[in-house]
């Protein structure tokens, strides 16, 4: 969702003028960019993606006034923000369940895919979408919705991932080609599933 | 219909998609462009739900600091207005409010109440002291202000004159009245300085009549608030048709307030920083504004910032 120049240039007042107590430019921030945070916190902790929302907004409404920066780097500070939040929540399950699941085995399993690419063919849902980028490994997923959905470039996604550009980069376009290959796949209702074909052989995602 | 299988993408291609721009016909498979257009579509019912709490967060929000202007347009227009006005108001506060405003302007609050002699310094009538039970007395001279007001009180308040002023907690007034048979008078004098006189809950306060219209000062030493040496003092004056009411900390943070012709203000004054408020003709402004008090700015140094200006004023 890349902003044109204008469009940048009057976000940007409206993060000054929100971080002056405007509540107008406050909301017009936060409807550029809810929708994108809360589908990126959909694949990152399923349900809970509203509660750990509301989280962020909080921290964000509590720190917006220390912000400094483009509308490009707010949009990566929120999803900093955002995906703290989200691995907090998750670290927090977890634990109650009393399980040692590394977070990232807990992020695949909240976002199990199911078989909804077979209808995907003709026309996607956003839900649908959803659940195809969150089926794919984590980083690749993360990385794909933070520079498709959150509209980051790959320099402010990697500082969100902690991880340099490049790293994005490639997990951002390994995951477009696991999605364009379950798309050509998705005849078949498998198409989801992951397979230890031409992908199996991919490096361990995880760093 | 595209083909089933897709070709393999690009680093261009990805990237481009990744961007959100359009692909090449025919470059990219396009189920995943339609994919990734639909992960990002515009935001669908439900979604901008939690925007109401989100707001409702925001609104207790601290703001930025006073760097960031909060209004801007607002302050600026305000901003020429007061700085008028501010001339005036401080000058007949500063009749009114005499040496508690100079002092706060200088950097360090006389502690008047403390010493109970400079709480009104520009006034005929006498001044009454009071002090709050509850806080510790500066100094003897304001408690027994307070006590002789109170013995002023019972005294009047008393069926047989003669038989009050025998008991022993009245000796105090009678020593201070200069005799049995002066008390009368003196008291007549205190109680009426009273009718002018504001007391405020804690702070030793002074009531004065100055010739810009109607003023009460109260302040209270270092003694009075806390024990650290925090002075704290309230002032107010009236303008001619207008009306203040200020407090002031001194050697802390002070907020004071002075009336303009036809408004009311609110005007800060501290070494460190002040909270300032001052109405214009028809407006009213607020800010904060940090100052530094220089000995010889006096009252008249009196912080008012519109909006939140940086520290322009003087």
């Amino acid at each position: 969702m890349p902003a044109s120049s204008a469009e940048e240039l009057d976000l940007r007042a409206a993060v000054v003028q929100a971080q002056g107590g405007d509540e107008l430019a406050f909301r017009l921030i936060y409807r550029m960019i809810h929708p994108g945070l809360l589908r990126y916190l959909r694949v990152l902790v399923g349900d809970d993606a509203d509660d750990v929302a509301s989280e962020a907004w909080l921290q964000v409404t509590r720190d917006l006034a220390t912000f400094r920066g483009d509308f490009d780097a707010f949009r990566g500070w929120t999803a900093t923000i955002a995906r703290h939040r989200a691995l907090d929540h998750l670290r927090r399950r977890t634990r109650r369940r009393g399980e040692s699941m590394p977070v990232e085995m807990v992020l695949t399993e909240v976002a199990a895919p199911d078989d909804t690419a077979g209808g995907a063919l003709e026309s996607i849902s956003t839900e649908a979408a959803l659940r195809l980028i969150a089926a794919l490994p984590v980083d690749q997923a993360e990385a794909v919705l933070l520079r498709v959905v959150l509209g980051l470039d790959a320099k402010t996604a990697g500082r969100v991932l902690g991880k340099r550009a490049g790293a994005v980069r490639v997990a951002a376009h390994r995951g477009l080609r696991r999605l364009a290959e379950q798309l050509g796949e998705c005849g078949t209702t498998e198409a989801v599933r992951p397979e230890a074909g031409e992908y199996g052989r991919r490096p361990d995602p995880q760093r | 219909m595209t083909t089933r299988r897709p070709r393999r993408i690009g680093r261009g291609d990805a990237e481009r998609m990744l961007r959100g721009a359009p692909v090449e016909a025919g470059a990219g498979p396009d189920h995943l462009a339609d994919l990734l257009a639909a992960a990002a579509a515009p935001a669908r019912d439900g979604e901008l739900d939690g925007e109401e709490a989100a707001v409702a967060a925001f609104r207790v929000a601290p703001l930025a600091p006073v760097t960031q202007p909060r209004r801007e347009p607002m302050s600026k227009l305000l901003l020429a207005k007061l700085l008028t006005v501010k001339v005036a108001a401080t000058a007949l506060g500063a009749v009114a409010v005499g040496g508690v405003a100079v002092a706060a302007s200088t950097g360090g609050l006389p502690l008047t109440g403390g010493r109970g002699d400079a709480a009104v310094s520009s006034t005929a009538t006498p001044s009454v002291e009071v002090t709050a039970p509850s806080l510790p007395t500066p100094s003897a001279g304001a408690h027994v202000s307070a006590q002789l007001f109170g013995l002023c009180h019972a005294y009047t308040a008393a069926a047989d004159a003669g038989a009050a002023l025998a008991s022993p907690g009245m000796s105090a007034l009678v020593t201070a009245a200069g005799g049995r048979d002066q008390v009368g008078g003196f008291c007549a004098k205190v109680l009426a300085a009273q009718a002018g006189a504001t007391v405020t809950p804690g702070l030793a306060g002074g009531a004065d009549g100055g010739t810009a219209g109607a003023g009460v000062d109260a302040s209270a030493g270092p003694a009075g608030v806390g024990k650290r040496g925090l002075g704290l003092g309230v002032g107010a004056s009236a303008g001619p048709g207008g009306a203040g009411l200020g407090v002031g900390v001194g050697s802390g943070a002070g907020v004071g307030t002075h009336a303009g012709p036809t408004g009311a203000g609110l005007s800060g004054q501290v070494p460190g920083a002040g909270v300032a408020a001052t109405a214009s003709p028809g407006g009213l402004g607020s800010g904060v504004a940090t100052s530094t008090a220089s000995p010889g700015a006096a009252g008249l140094s009196v912080a008012v910032s519109a909006g939140a200006s940086p520290p322009a004023h003087r």
